[in-house]
């Protein structure tokens, strides 16, 4: 099974709390390779798909942030017109619920980070409908 | 000018205050004598009944405050005879044991009294009829209402809280021309009227509002008059004085404080000193002929100031001004007190939040609101939204179900609150009071 970590931050909804957050996790010396916000009343939740996961979550908790660490599918698509929609129509026929999603670009293509309802049973059917996961290393 | 009771009503501020230490020199006597809690507190405090000589010498005596009559729960601090006592209320337990209040003959006598001069004092009589809408049972309210209407020689109808639309039905069809309850629930009960296309203005005799047991502004006594076509009185009281107790007159300017048999000082909270003529300070009430229950220099925790100045109605009696805040951090939502320790306490017992937060009120067009904010506990955070709003959810239940008030939970992040040293002040009131 591929499944990638990623880490959520809970950010409280004030003028320069992310920067704070983010000044951590590039003194922990890692690379954001993509993120995204989902925004709260209160606070918002902070995404981060990382190379150096580990270094970030042990920095983020040392300098007092909240933080928690989940399987999320990161999934290559073609970077052209309809890229996301093949993904998208082919998780509508297997029956893959998306919780939610942020996509990023990397220099040999488009990724798609996907959460799901259920993760295993997700990743096997992708995998037997031919899509193939990345690992943290292929993402890098 | 129709008083209830003219010659007390409107008798001189000497006359006033002859009666209050002539009553007041009684009841310290009494206590003395009658009570070892007394007994031994003014004891304690090196002042016997012989020390009070003015009303001046008041001060000599030691208060009280509600942690003394939880603390003698349920009757210790009674002083009649118990098969003397007729009638018991009982306030809700905040953080601990409820309060018990117990009245003789001549106390519900008293309360009613003052309550019939009130009602006169904005032209309530016999020919009106009175619908109580406070509620009815260990609360004070509806009952102390119903005996005030009651030796008013007015009608009443105890329609108790609830059931809005029979109670619009009753005003309309029993020819109701005034109402007690908060004013809240009037705003609601407006609301409730416009949508079964009855107005109060046209369909209805309604020409009077006695309304209390929670701050209310004047922007909602100005919504409330306009929309009824009535005048809406500001009434004072609280279960350990016995109920409601004292209304402003038509004049709308302070509550008549009946002097003959209730004394107010105003106190500075912190030095417990007595504050200039008109300053605004902390309420000290001694109920100058309660029998059962003696209430003493009784610190009720509510800011304001009186007033001696006699009112244009041509009253005389001290005049009660807008009350300005608490002491503490009690806060009355919707008719109902909340103190913060029961907030803590709640936050306590659920694992997913801390006791970091804050209680936010407000006006939301004319009704309370109150929100808590709280931080998560760090161990409960998760990427799943929707885990989080079922935290969220699961305080708010467990905060309505000992609040008995609608809380609206707002999760904050671990360590965004404020942090006090010393006196923490959680609660944000934003409402103006009145």
């Amino acid at each position: 099974m591929t499944l990638v970590k990623q880490l959520s931050v809970m950010v409280e909804n004030r003028v320069g709390r992310l920067a704070e957050v983010t000044g951590t996790i590039g003194e922990a010396g890692a690379n954001i390779l993509g993120f995204s916000i989902a925004e709260g009343e209160n606070f918002g939740i902070v995404r981060f798909m990382l190379d150096r996961t580990d270094d970030a979550y042990n920095a983020l908790k040392a300098n007092g942030h909240t933080v928690s660490c989940s399987d999320v599918i990161a999934l290559p698509i073609e970077d052209n017109p309809g890229g996301l929609h093949r993904v998208a129509a082919r998780c509508a026929q297997l029956g893959v619920n998306i919780v939610y999603a942020y996509a990023f670009r990397k220099s040999d293509g488009a990724v798609l980070v996907l959460k799901v309802d259920d993760s295993a049973r997700s990743v096997r059917m992708l995998k037997a409908d031919g899509f193939n996961p990345l690992d943290v290393e292929e993402l890098v | 000018m129709e008083c209830w009771n003219h010659k007390i009503e409107t008798m001189g501020r000497e006359d006033i205050e002859r009666m209050q230490l002539s009553s007041l020199k009684e009841l310290v006597s009494r206590l003395y004598d009658s009570s070892p809690h007394y007994h031994s507190r003014m004891r304690e405090a090196g002042v016997l009944p012989g020390d009070i000589r003015s009303l001046q010498d008041i001060v000599r005596l030691p208060s009280m405050n509600k942690l003394d009559l939880r603390d003698n729960y349920p009757d210790k601090l009674f002083t009649a005879p118990p098969e003397d006592v007729i009638r018991y209320h009982v306030s809700s337990g905040t953080t601990g044991k409820p309060t018990v209040v117990g009245y003789t003959r001549n106390d519900i006598e008293n309360w009613s009294e003052s309550l019939a001069r009130s009602f006169a004092s904005f032209g309530l009589g016999r020919k009106d009829v009175i619908q109580v809408s406070n509620g009815y049972g260990l609360f004070s309210g509806g009952l102390g209402m119903h005996y005030g209407v009651e030796k008013l020689g007015a009608a009443v109808v105890p329609a108790s809280t609830g059931g809005t639309k029979k109670q619009i039905d009753l005003i309309k069809d029993l020819n109701v021309t005034a109402i007690a309850c908060t004013p809240s629930y009037l705003v609601h009960m407006i609301e409730v009227a416009e949508g079964m296309g009855l107005d109060f203005r046209n369909d209805t005799r309604m020409r009077a509002a006695i309304l209390g047991a929670e701050p209310w502004s004047e922007n909602m006594r100005r919504h409330i008059e306009d929309r009824m076509g009535i005048k809406a009185q500001n009434c004072y009281g609280a279960s350990e004085l016995s109920g409601p107790l004292f209304t402003e007159c038509q004049e709308q300017d302070g509550i008549h404080i009946w002097g003959d048999l209730c004394l107010v000082e105003v106190v500075d909270p912190e030095t417990g000193e007595h504050v200039g003529d008109g300053e605004r300070g902390e309420l000290v009430f001694t109920m100058l002929k309660r029998e059962a229950l003696p209430i003493i220099r009784y610190r009720i925790g509510d800011l304001s100031g009186i007033t001696w100045e006699k009112c244009n109605c041509g009253r005389t009696h001290p005049r009660l001004q807008r009350l300005t805040g608490r002491v503490d951090d009690m806060i009355i939502i919707r008719g109902i007190n909340v103190f913060p320790s029961q907030v803590e306490h709640v936050l306590g017992e659920i694992d997913e939040v801390t006791q970091q937060y804050m209680i936010v009120v407000e006006s939301r067009g004319v009704m309370d609101n109150m929100a808590v904010q709280v931080e998560l506990d760090p161990k409960a955070f998760t990427d799943d939204i929707l885990a989080l709003r079922g935290i969220s959810s699961k305080v708010a239940k467990a905060l309505q179900e000992v609040l008995n008030v609608k809380v609206d939970v707002q999760l904050m992040e671990p360590g965004s609150l404020p942090r006090f040293e010393g006196k923490s002040k959680r609660v944000i009131d934003k409402r103006v009071m009145m």
